[in-house]
């Protein structure tokens, strides 16, 4: 039986498709894994189906019902509850209070009647077998039990569809195990999941049926029994899965940094070697370092141990301005919160980290900066109609390469950059690989950070794998698939498995 | 389409952004009409002069607000830096230093000493990341309430009052200064004009100097500024002390205009008023937004409503229920306007 029939969902935002014609069929009690690259429109999709977009035309049949067109209440109501990736918390407030929040079990006077509710909390996690204190704070629950408390948040919401959207990336492998345990035992009493992962090995253990998007169309549906690793990834994938376009192998120049035992928070025996003009990728799951590991490069984050070596000399990094000092730039990941400046204009966002190595020269000279603009706009292919709209008027992709210009303006020779192309659309990112290869080929040094593993097969000379802070693994451009990747990435996979996936 | 729309307004004129011009020209109109043809040209120009000590403290308060902080000791230390000031005029006076001498060394002490006591909630707010708004709340407790213990605990010759107060002890060093304070150039009072200049040079350095974009920088987005090389912490400890500047700038201006201190009412509630011209001048509580300019028009608006009270003859107690007013009316426009102006663009959308 079908609880769950998208039939033909199309869906664009102004003007540009983001959905076309898809369909999405899920069986009552099973896992369903939804599969496609980031921008393949999962998120939309689930959005529909949710309430938090109308489609343009299609329908949706939830449980026997039309919801096509209903709010997010009402999709509540009859029983989708969606896990997001960022969970929905309070952390000042206790477990119990949080399940209930706005549901509250209340006497006729309107006292709460708190004995209640946690006796409810405790019943249902002894059913998912979880140990949580209802009256713990959430702040000090851990990832994975903020995550549990979302689940039994649905379940006290009667939810018979549950959407889990990417929610193995905080957790660690035992996590995960214990994670999958609550997913097979409300499977087992009838619950249905859409399960959203890029994690192959993770999409085989707990899926039954799968269904794969790419570029908003639908591209096939069918049993995970059936299938491989390898063949849905193609499928995935398509055609962009060719990594010869835009990578060619180029002269490396010298040594330019070297790192001999270098621990910090996070990551620890850091041994690496990077030559001028190269791109190395660094790679890992959440939580392996390697977003640390360049904060502590760029004074972000302090570095503890080891030797670091830039170009001939040793560095000791202190500050951030140390470290623009010695031509470094870091393009820090979360582009909202580390690098936008929302009140300020595109050329001002793009001047400000040179501010601040000439501020001996205190006075903005606005003529030469608007010259050096053109000049940046028209390398970088900045679309922007004025340089005195504020950077928040330009598209993720557009304001990203404001980033990339405000770092070649303090004129850095190595760009450090950290998941770069997070939340840009496909063509942005095509756009943000030839730039960083352009740049390389200028004799920029670039060292990238990203879980995309498509991304740095086709931009990177080389990739250093993290496990648990450390370096697992150096692979060369052409051992850089994502299936070696994975295997050490996690460090756990044998090679048998990994073969046979 | 809209977007585009939207886009070329910032660089256009539009009135929401230059609201407190038209609050000043409709108080001022008010003002000439309430006078019944009373007004002459030195009334124009004594509202430049009672504005002038304000107007320091509403340039600091402005800052403050401008990295998204808050300075409520503006007030306190404007009256106690007066105070210190004080004393060490009659010190001086007593010690029989000569006029220009004991002038030059009270300008200088008042600069330094304003800056101190800045540069103290600058170190607690920007190195220690404490919330401003107490700090600065706990620092005008302490800095007031030493002006009033030393006003009894000060020998009598060098607060110059045997009561609560502080007074500049009678001789040619206080007439010199009086006659600085309640001088004219022009006929313009030379408090005014510091204040007008010095607003003039910190407007200049807030839109064409790289100090200037940092600071709207840090109260737009802290983190990106920080992530961009921007030494947040550091910037904002010398803005709390250019705020201790300004404010010293303003004792002085109080000592020459007034010669003495109470520092039981001296400055009280003009942290108040500041922000309230800040808001007035159309910069943005939470930070990162705003022009300085508008701080000049906020300050001067409020000077006009004591002066139409004056006019109007009423009583001077119903004063701060108009300035509360007039500030409701101008955060009403500035918040409701662009609210209003989206929802028709959202409308032409649709």
């Amino acid at each position: 039986m079908n609880i769950l029939e998208m039939k033909k969902i199309s869906k664009a935002f102004v003007g540009v498709p983001v959905l076309k014609e898809v369909d999405l069929t899920v069986r009552a009690g099973e896992v369903h894994a939804l599969l496609g690259e980031n921008g393949a429109g999962k998120s939309t999709l689930m959005n529909i189906l949710t309430g938090v977009h109308t489609p343009d035309s299609g329908q949706v049949i939830f449980d026997g019902e039309d919801i096509t067109n209903c709010s997010i209440a009402e999709s509540e109501k009859k029983g989708i509850a969606f896990v997001h990736q960022e969970l929905n918390l309070f952390n000042d407030l206790r477990v119990y209070e949080n399940i209930f929040f706005n549901k509250e079990l209340v006497t006729r006077a309107g006292r709460l009647r708190k004995q209640e509710m946690i006796h409810k909390c405790n019943d249902v996690f002894d059913r998912l077998g979880v140990s949580i204190d209802p009256l713990e704070m959430v702040e000090h629950l851990s990832a994975s039990e903020k995550q549990t408390l979302e689940i039994a948040k649905a379940i006290f919401a009667e939810a018979k569809l549950l959407i889990l959207d990417e929610p193995t990336t905080a957790l660690s492998n035992e996590e995960i195990d214990h994670l999958f345990e609550i997913v097979n035992k409300l499977k087992a009493e009838g619950t249905t999941f859409i399960f959203i992962s890029h994690k192959m090995p993770e999409i085989f253990r707990i899926s039954d049926r799968y269904t794969v998007l790419r570029n908003g169309e639908f591209m096939e549906t069918g049993n995970i029994a059936d299938t491989t690793a390898q063949k849905i990834t193609s499928v995935m994938v398509g055609s962009s899965f060719s990594t010869a376009e835009i990578y060619h192998t180029r002269p490396l120049g010298d040594e330019l940094m070297s790192f001999k035992d270098v621990s910090g928070p996070g990551f620890e025996d850091i041994v690496l070697s990077v030559r001028k003009g190269e791109v190395l990728g660094i790679t890992g799951l959440q939580g392996s370092g390697t977003s640390e590991f360049l904060q502590s490069v760029f004074g972000e984050l302090p570095v503890f141990t080891g030797e670091v070596v830039i170009g001939g000399k040793e560095f000791r990094n202190n500050s951030i301005h140390h470290a623009m000092k010695n031509r470094i730039a870091f393009l820090p990941a979360n582009r909202k919160e580390n690098s936008v400046v929302p009140d300020m204009s595109i050329l001002e966002n793009m001047y400000i980290s040179e501010h601040t190595l000439s501020s001996d020269k205190p006075i903005i000279k606005q003529d030469l900066e608007l010259g050096k603009y053109g000049v940046q706009k028209e390398n970088l292919n900045i679309k922007a109609a004025t340089p005195h709209n504020l950077v928040v008027s330009l598209s993720g992709g557009n304001q990203q390469k404001v980033f990339f210009a405000r770092w070649l303006n303090t004129e850095a020779e190595i760009l450090l950059l950290d998941n770069p192309t997070q939340g840009i659309d496909v063509g942005a990112k095509a756009e943000i690989y030839k730039l960083i290869l352009k740049l390389a080929e200028e004799g920029k040094t670039v060292v990238v950070n990203s879980q995309e593993i498509p991304e740095l097969q086709r931009i990177a000379d080389r990739c250093a794998v993290f496990y648990s802070g450390r370096i697992v693994k150096l692979l060369s451009h052409d051992e850089i698939t994502e299936h070696t990747v994975m295997m050490y990435a996690t460090n756990a996979v044998d090679v048998e498995e990994a073969k046979q996936l | 389409m809209s977007g585009e729309k939207i886009k070329a307004k910032r660089g256009g004129f539009s009135i929401g952004q230059y609201s407190y011009v038209l609050i000043f020209a409709a108080l001022f109109l008010v003002y000439f009409i309430t006078s019944k043809g009373q007004l002459r040209w030195t009334g124009v120009t004594n509202i430049l002069r009672h504005t002038a000590v304000v107007g320091m403290l509403s340039l600091g308060m402005g800052l403050a607000i401008i990295i998204g902080e808050i300075d409520l000791s503006v007030g306190a230390i404007m009256c106690c830096d007066a105070c210190a000031g004080c004393v060490l005029f009659n010190a001086l006076c007593a010690a029989g230093c000569p006029v220009w001498l004991i002038f030059l060394l009270i300008v200088l002490f008042c600069l330094i000493f304003g800056t101190l006591l800045g540069f103290f909630n600058g170190i607690l707010i920007g190195k220690l990341g404490l919330p401003a708004f107490i700090v600065t709340l706990a620092s005008q407790l302490i800095y007031r309430s030493v002006s009033q213990y030393c006003s009894r605990a000060l020998p009598a010759y060098v607060t110059g009052d045997p009561s609560n107060n502080y007074k500049m002890v009678q001789g040619a060093a206080r007439d010199v200064m009086y006659k600085f304070g309640n001088g004219k150039v022009f006929t313009l009072p030379v408090c005014g004009l510091i204040f007008i200049v010095l607003a003039i040079v910190l407007i200049y350095v807030s839109t064409n100097t790289k100090y200037g974009k940092r600071l709207f920088a840090i109260g737009s987005n802290s983190k990106a500024a920080h992530m961009a090389g921007v030494n947040v912490e550091w910037t904002k400890v010398s803005v709390f002390a250019l705020t201790g500047l300004l404010c010293g700038i303003g004792s002085v201006m109080w000592l020459c205009m007034q010669s003495n201190v109470d520092p039981a009412t001296t400055g009280v509630n003009n942290e108040m008023f500041a922000i309230a011209a800040v808001v007035l001048g159309g910069i943005s509580m939470s930070g990162g937004k705003g022009k300085l300019i508008g701080v000049i028009f906020g300050a001067l608006s409020y000077t006009v409503i004591d002066k139409i009270i004056a006019a109007l003859n009423v009583d001077s107690l119903i004063n701060n229920s108009i300035k509360g007013a007039i500030l409701l009316v101008a955060i009403i426009i500035q918040v409701i306007g662009p609210r209003l102006r989206n929802s028709k663009v959202k409308k032409q959308k649709a």
